[in-house]
């Protein structure tokens, strides 16, 4: 008799139309162009506050390298191991990453980048996530970021591999990047 | 399914331990100078000729170059962060791996992502506390 029963409804995560990692990259691509804008306008604000600030220090006094180089703009776009390059891009991705990456996709459930390859952004359930776990994401983003050689690349090449597609970030909040044209 | 991703994180941690190798041979420093493949580098910092004090990475170099010499003292007087970078980078290298001699089990992804996400995020604190010590 048992065997006859119609099995019981599983709960089941609905079911997703995951995004291909291409589109994933390109998504990513916009959004970092849009953090690469913040980072040149910080970029110009500490040159401009460095160069007022040697002004304060001393008159030409910091416009001259200890090796006699010319200081100023050169140096400034000449520097190679500099905190600039370490520093600046993960702050870009965060200050622009508050307005592109929390508020737009707590609000409408996309970035930039990911509303021009039309993918979304989703909880477990297929809803849009609120501004707390969109908030964690960001900062588990920027986080692996930080650690270098192995973070970023990591958490970009995660879908490859992933049966859901999730980078590290969506598997630490447990968000899911859905293709919804 | 899981075949792929533990390759994957198995090989990113053969290329992480393999580019600690390569920079433990091919680079050595003083606490005031570097050399690579023999050379001497001319590496200056903008931040600090501009400013006067040093920027929150400065000393970084010499640090982790240090550091993979043994010599942690003087890693640490340089960079504190550079000796916590060498450590992390040497633990994710591990666990990547997944050593069967120190019994590390399956990492799931969830705990690997927040794990190495707050790693970063201690990484940076470190570097930024050790810097308000120098500042003037």
């Amino acid at each position: 008799m048992a065997e006859n029963w119609p099995p019981p409804p599983s709960p089941e995560v609905p079911t997703m139309n995951y995004a291909l990692w291409v589109d994933r990259v390109l998504a990513a691509l916009v959004d970092g162009g849009i953090a690469v804008l913040v980072m040149f306008v910080l970029y110009v604000l500490l040159f401009v506050v460095g160069g007022i600030g040697s002004m304060v220090i001393g008159a030409g006094e910091a416009t001259v390298s200890h090796r006699g180089e010319p200081g100023g703009l050169s140096s400034l776009f000449g520097c190679s191991t500099c905190c600039l390059f370490f520093i600046l891009p993960p702050v870009s991705y965060l200050a622009a990453g508050l307005l592109n990456k929390v508020y737009l996709v707590s609000k409408r459930g996309y970035s930039v980048g990911q509303g021009l390859m039309k993918l979304r952004v989703v909880d477990g359930r297929g809803n849009t996530i609120s501004m707390g776990p969109a908030v964690l994401r960001l900062l588990c983003t920027v986080g692996l970021g930080f650690v270098p050689v192995v973070g970023g690349a990591l958490d970009l090449l995660w879908p490859l591999w992933d049966p859901q597609r999730q980078t590290l970030h969506d598997k630490a909040v447990g968000t899911f990047v859905i293709k919804t044209g | 399914m899981f075949r792929g991703q533990y390759l994957s994180t198995r090989l990113a941690g053969i290329f992480l331990l393999l580019g600690l190798v390569l920079l433990r041979v091919a680079a050595w420093a003083d606490a005031n100078q570097v050399w690579l493949f023999g050379r001497q580098l001319h590496w200056g910092c903008w931040f600090k000729e501009h400013y006067g004090f040093p920027c929150p990475t400065c000393g970084m170099t010499r640090s982790v170059i240090l550091m993979m010499h043994g010599d942690f003292h003087n890693a640490f007087l340089l960079n504190p962060a550079g000796p916590f970078l060498i450590a992390g980078l040497i633990m994710v290298a591990i666990i990547s791996l997944r050593l069967p001699l120190i019994g590390l089990k399956e990492i799931k992804s969830r705990q690997l992502a927040l794990g190495l996400s707050l790693y970063g995020w201690v990484f940076v604190c470190v570097m930024l506390g050790q810097w308000t010590f120098k500042l003037p």
